[in-house]
């Protein structure tokens, strides 16, 4: 019914491999696991084959 | 010593002739009947949220979970305002008016796991006390989401007498399809308190039909958006399989946070450089701090983390500088590791300590919501 506002998604990466994303969702700084059943790593995902969001990349290490 | 109790007749409350049915022991468990977790609204993890205008909010009781949009500004609390056999109440304030361009409802989401326990009953019954200052009609829809959002079905209520706890008792036949076992939504209850014409222009069949926005609201002519003085409390809430609303089963505070953190837990500090969660860790010179932490059960998914206020390693006479910048790695649903960045350390690599906050009110947060 609501979708959720997400800004500033940016992955997460240690050793090279992305592990997260960060994003603020509603207001809130969010750790977000790259796991399907998470609801807001689920929105993140729909919102980015939507064409609405995209993801940076990790900072380099 | 055995005894038998014999019984000619049972006699309800109301002086009429009670059945088995009547009493509510043909359908379903004794025991954990009640489909709804803290459907006495006694936990209240987040506390109070404040300034929703347009979006799905968690805060107030857990698992109470109101959507809003263009329906003005408002709060939701756990409210130590309930009818007789409770303690509190999950309550949404209109804080600041608006023109209705849209809807405000409450919401409540049920696991499709849990759902399976009415796979073998043709009905189901949802029970509540509510209490608002406006009477009138509203509705309560259960939405299936297990089927991709198909179907509903949307029945109205009345509250009859203004600012007075008044029970109210809803049947809906069972969509004929079994929940199936899993994670995900399955049941989503919706309490609409207004809405604009699209939501409320056709009549509801009574029955569960292909979904359509139309018959969601149907019959509500109250603007909640109008007033400060508005509310909508709820509580007492009572899914159970079968067509007869049993009492209300209270479960303990123990049992129903241990419910609540399968799908949110927040571990806050209660004083100045509390140790807020079981947050083992290890400190690196480089300025990165480690902690490895369990979740208090087993959470419904690999939460999101989030956190608030600053924290640092204590380790000894090293303890690292203040943070609040805190990422979390490897979540699953049962433990993650936090990677705390920008705290500086002047020990050894690998010193051994523990999470600490800076703060009273400094929280961790984990949120498995659906």
């Amino acid at each position: 019914m609501n979708e959720m506002t997400i800004t500033n998604a940016q992955y997460y990466a240690e050793d090279g491999a992305n592990i997260s994303i960060q994003a603020t969702i509603d207001g809130v700084q969010l750790s977000v696991p790259l796991v399907q059943g998470n609801r807001h790593y689920d929105e993140i995902m729909r919102q980015v084959d939507a064409g609405t969001l995209t993801i940076q990349e990790a900072d380099s290490e | 010593m055995s005894s038998i109790i014999k019984v000619d007749t049972i006699q309800l409350a109301d002086g009429t002739a009670g059945t088995i049915e009547n009493l509510g022991l043909a359908t379903g468990a004794l025991s954990h009947r009640n489909l709804i977790i803290n459907g006495a609204c006694q936990i209240a993890q987040r506390g109070t949220v404040t300034g929703m205008t347009n979006g799905s909010y968690h805060g107030g009781p857990d698992r109470f979970y109101p959507y809003i949009n263009g329906a003005g500004t408002w709060s939701q609390s756990q409210a130590a305002d309930a009818p007789d056999g409770f303690a509190y109440s999950c309550k949404l304030q209109c804080t600041a008016t608006g023109t209705l361009t849209n809807y405000i409802g409450q919401r409540y989401i049920i696991e499709s796991n849990d759902c399976v326990a009415l796979n073998e009953s043709d009905t189901f019954t949802v029970s509540f006390w509510v209490k608002s200052n406006k009477t009138g009609t509203y509705t309560c829809e259960p939405y299936d989401a297990s089927s991709g959002g198909s179907q509903s079905v949307s029945k109205q209520f009345t509250i009859n007498s203004a600012d007075t706890w008044e029970k109210k008792t809803i049947t809906y036949n069972k969509n004929p399809h079994d929940y199936p076992a899993g994670t995900g939504q399955a049941l989503v209850l919706h309490w609409w308190l207004s809405a604009v014409s699209t939501w409320k222009d056709t009549e509801p069949t009574g029955d569960w039909q292909d979904f359509d926005s139309g018959f969601r609201a149907y019959g509500i002519t109250n603007d909640f958006a109008d007033s400060t003085s508005n509310y909508f409390s709820i509580t007492g809430v009572q899914v159970e399989a079968g067509s007869v609303a049993t009492p209300f089963e209270h479960r303990s505070y123990a049992e129903e946070l241990a419910r609540c953190q399968r799908y949110y837990i927040r571990r806050s500090a209660t004083t100045t450089l509390d140790y807020p969660g079981d947050c083992h860790g290890w400190a690196s010179t480089g300025g990165t701090q480690q902690f490895i932490t369990r979740f208090d059960t087993v959470m419904r998914a690999a939460p999101s983390f989030s956190s608030s206020g600053n924290f640092r390693l204590q380790s000894g006479t090293h303890d690292s500088g203040w943070s609040s910048t805190i990422s979390a790695a490897n979540t699953s649903n049962i433990a993650t590791r936090l990677v705390m960045s920008d705290a500086t350390f002047s020990g050894t690599n690998n010193d051994a300590g523990v999470l600490q906050a800076q703060s009273a009110g400094n929280y961790i947060a984990f949120d498995a919501e659906m």
